[in-house]
């Protein structure tokens, strides 16, 4: 039998196969300037990813500010990552705004190559930068990509000013806003944070998960005066070790990271080498070992010959303490009233202008006393910051000039200021009130006692003729009108005899009349040679309408 | 000077590429990215060896550049396949690959030296109707390699792309 065969091939179906490779896209252009945090009208809104938060905030009438901020974008992070990679080794000036001195590439190679490090060199060294520049390079290679920079209040805006001159490609975000905002802030994108020891401590007791959340990825943390966690059982220094806790690297700054007791650098190592934690009975040797490996230790006289003569001045801003901010703000608003009736008054009047200027001048300076202290106390964040200072430099037997402009509220309080960190004859003062004999006196003590470590004098009597070069740090408790009389302050430090560089540290109030002192006198060259130049005295030569502009008013609003 | 970069990333069945244009001093002035593109097997197959070459330069490359806003003076890459991209932009192309004494030398090749010594030697390929060109862009490249390590640009595309990419970059 025959079986049939159907030999007929079946009939095939086609399936049609894409062989295209399908089009791309191609994106903006990544390479964007790093706009500034501070986009002034616009606020990022976590919840809807958008910038309409100010209308929230402006329906509270408690939200005075008006500071808004952004987040970046994703492509915002590449920045560090498109630089030119800097390689020490080959060092060139390219890469820096301006030249570093050698011992400052080591310090910078030192942190590089120590995950944990305490750079601990001498005040008046550069830790800043060479800790901004080491954080940068980290950055630019990739091997970071979130720090945080944990300093005092006051040192904010010298970390600021030094990311944005030293380290530009790197967006960094303050913290040190109102509760509401803080809590934003903590989840914005951002290369570095730069925070407040008590900013960090508050929030962290407040908003923990937040903080652990920011602390997860976070891979370099920068401890500035890292003596502020010496103390371990300070709330302070557990939320620092805290957040450290998955940190790759982790740096302590700190010209005196051993004040009083070795139990202070026990808390700096639990921060920097938690494994040694547990070795309480550590011995004095075992703790050299350990510190040997980690700390990177040079004092002023050894990096003498790559200093340059005069260090440019380190302006450090402070908040006024709650109750300087209770009086400044009333006596300011009261002042207000008083000028406005009296520009009323006298608008019409001959000599109207040499009045208003009077006047002016009498309420700025009762604010700049204030800015020093509140009227009944002697405390404030300044006098703070100068014990700190004198306490270092006078451990390391240096001595240091203070300058003020004032008798009660700089020469007197700060005295009593600074007799709870050193002794009575270990200061001399200096003003107008003493007669010749007991200025001579004071200074011939100031140069020849080697036990007189402070020179505190008025701008005024001292800031002139004087030589007091057996100091190389001068510190200007409040500003001069004057940028001329301070210059020539300074030199009483800086001139024929000197041996050492001079440092010069600067103390304004934040958002008072001092801070627009300042940046008027930054602002306006020409009007800071006009004084020079003719070496007016002082304030008479500044105009009516910037004298108006330092209380907050100008004269077409009154 | 306007110098343009471009490298890429091959994640085995996807590639992403990017063109960083830079200048004298290798500062970034543009950067650029294309999204991911997938190549299914069957692609692969039928492609071919032609593949690479195809996404490289059809699709990634040329897309690239002509979506820059800035002027390039010259194009330096990092694989050999992309200097045939030259026949479709106005300017030199030229591939650059660690100096090799043992290679044979090309006509078209030129070395570059690092006059200060910090770096090694480079050779520098181009296309024929570049001869012209060559000598002047050789001093070019030399002048900047004294201080400036000129095949480094690539690497930074690479980071950034690879950074983009752990971020969950959404195309």
């Amino acid at each position: 039998m025959i079986r049939k065969i159907d030999f007929e091939i079946k009939k095939v179906f086609i399936k049609n196969i894409n062989v295209n490779i399908n089009p791309i896209k191609i994106s903006e252009n990544l390479f964007q300037e790093i706009p500034s945090i501070k986009d002034f009208g616009k606020i990022y809104d976590l919840k809807n990813g958008s910038f309409v938060y100010k209308n929230v905030l402006d329906s509270k009438k408690q939200y005075k500010g008006n500071t808004k901020y952004r987040n970046l974008s994703l492509f915002d992070y590449v920045k560090p990552l498109l630089m030119p990679e800097i390689d020490l080794d080959i060092y060139s000036d390219l890469y820096f705004p301006s030249p570093l001195f050698n011992y400052q590439l080591q310090g910078i190679k030192f942190l590089l190559s120590n995950k944990s490090a305490l750079l601990a060199d001498q005040m008046g060294t550069g830790k800043t930068v060479m800790a901004t520049t080491a954080m940068r390079i980290l950055f630019i290679k990739g091997l970071i990509k979130k720090a945080v920079l944990i300093v005092p209040s006051n040192l904010i805006n010298i970390w600021e000013n030094h990311i944005t001159k030293w380290a530009p490609e790197l967006h960094f975000i303050t913290i040190n806003d109102n509760k509401e905002i803080r809590n934003i802030l903590w989840q914005l994108h951002g290369h570095v944070y730069i925070v407040s020891y008590d900013t960090i401590k508050n929030d962290f007791k407040e908003k923990a998960f937040l903080m652990k959340e920011f602390s997860k990825n976070l891979d370099l943390i920068i401890l500035d005066e890292a003596h502020n966690i010496k103390n371990r059982e300070t709330l302070k220094a557990r939320v620092v070790k805290s957040i450290a806790k998955k940190t790759e690297f982790k740096w302590a700054l700190s010209g005196t990271p051993l004040q009083n007791n070795l139990g202070e650098i026990f808390s700096l190592l639990e921060f920097l080498k938690p494994d040694v934690k547990k070795e309480e009975n550590l011995s004095y040797e075992h703790l050299k070992e350990i510190l040997k490996s980690i700390m990177l230790r040079r004092l002023k006289k050894d990096v003498l010959s790559d200093l340059p003569e005069k260090l440019p001045p380190e302006i450090e801003k402070f908040e006024l303490s709650p109750i300087q901010k209770q009086y400044y703000e009333s006596y300011l608003n009261h002042e207000k009233n008083r000028l406005k009736s009296l520009y009323h008054r006298i608008k019409h009047e001959k000599n109207f202008t040499f009045m208003m200027k009077q006047n002016i001048i009498y309420s700025i300076q009762k604010l700049r006393q204030i800015c020093n202290f509140s009227p009944e106390s002697i405390n404030s964040p300044k006098a703070d910051r100068l014990k700190e200072i004198v306490n270092e430099l006078v451990s390391q037997k240096e001595k240091v000039v203070v300058f003020t402009n004032f008798v009660n509220e700089g020469i007197d309080k700060i005295y009593k200021n600074l007799i709870t960190v050193v002794k009575p004859n270990n200061i001399v003062s200096y003003h107008g009130s003493l007669n010749q004999n007991e200025k001579n006196n004071a200074v011939k003590r100031f140069v020849e006692d080697e036990n007189c470590y402070i020179f505190l004098g008025t701008i005024n009597a001292a800031g002139e003729g004087l030589t007091l070069t057996s100091s190389s740090y001068v510190v200007f408790f409040d500003l001069h009108w004057n940028p001329a009389k301070m210059w020539q302050a300074e030199d009483r430090v800086h001139r024929i005899g000197q041996k050492n560089k001079v440092n010069i540290y600067t103390f304004i109030t934040r958002n008072t009349v001092e801070e627009k002192i300042l940046s008027k006198l930054e602002e306006k060259k020409a009007m800071i040679n006009e004084i020079i130049d003719s070496q007016k005295s002082d304030i008479e030569s500044i105009s009516l309408d910037d004298l108006f502009d330092f209380i907050g008013f100008t004269s077409n609003l009154i | 000077m306007n110098i343009a970069y471009i490298s890429f990333r091959d994640y085995g069945n996807s590639f992403r590429a990017g063109i960083l244009i830079v200048d004298e001093k290798t500062k970034p002035l543009e950067f650029r990215i294309t999204s991911k593109l997938s190549v299914a097997e069957l692609q692969k197959i039928i492609y071919g060896e032609t593949l690479k070459e195809i996404v490289l330069i059809e699709r990634m490359a040329l897309e690239l550049i002509n979506s820059a806003d800035i002027n390039i003076d010259f194009l330096l890459v990092n694989d050999k396949k992309l200097l045939s991209i030259r026949k479709n932009v106005n300017f030199p192309v030229f591939y650059i690959e660690k100096f090799d004494e043992f290679k044979p030398r090309s006509k078209y090749s030129v070395n570059i030296q690092s006059l200060s010594g910090k770096f090694e030697s480079l050779s520098l390929i181009f296309n024929p109707e570049d001869e012209q060109k060559i000598t002047q862009v050789n001093k070019i490249l030399n002048e900047i390699y004294k201080n400036i390590n000129i095949i480094e640009p690539f690497n930074r595309i690479v980071k950034a792309i690879d950074y983009l990419e752990s971020q969950g970059l959404d195309d």
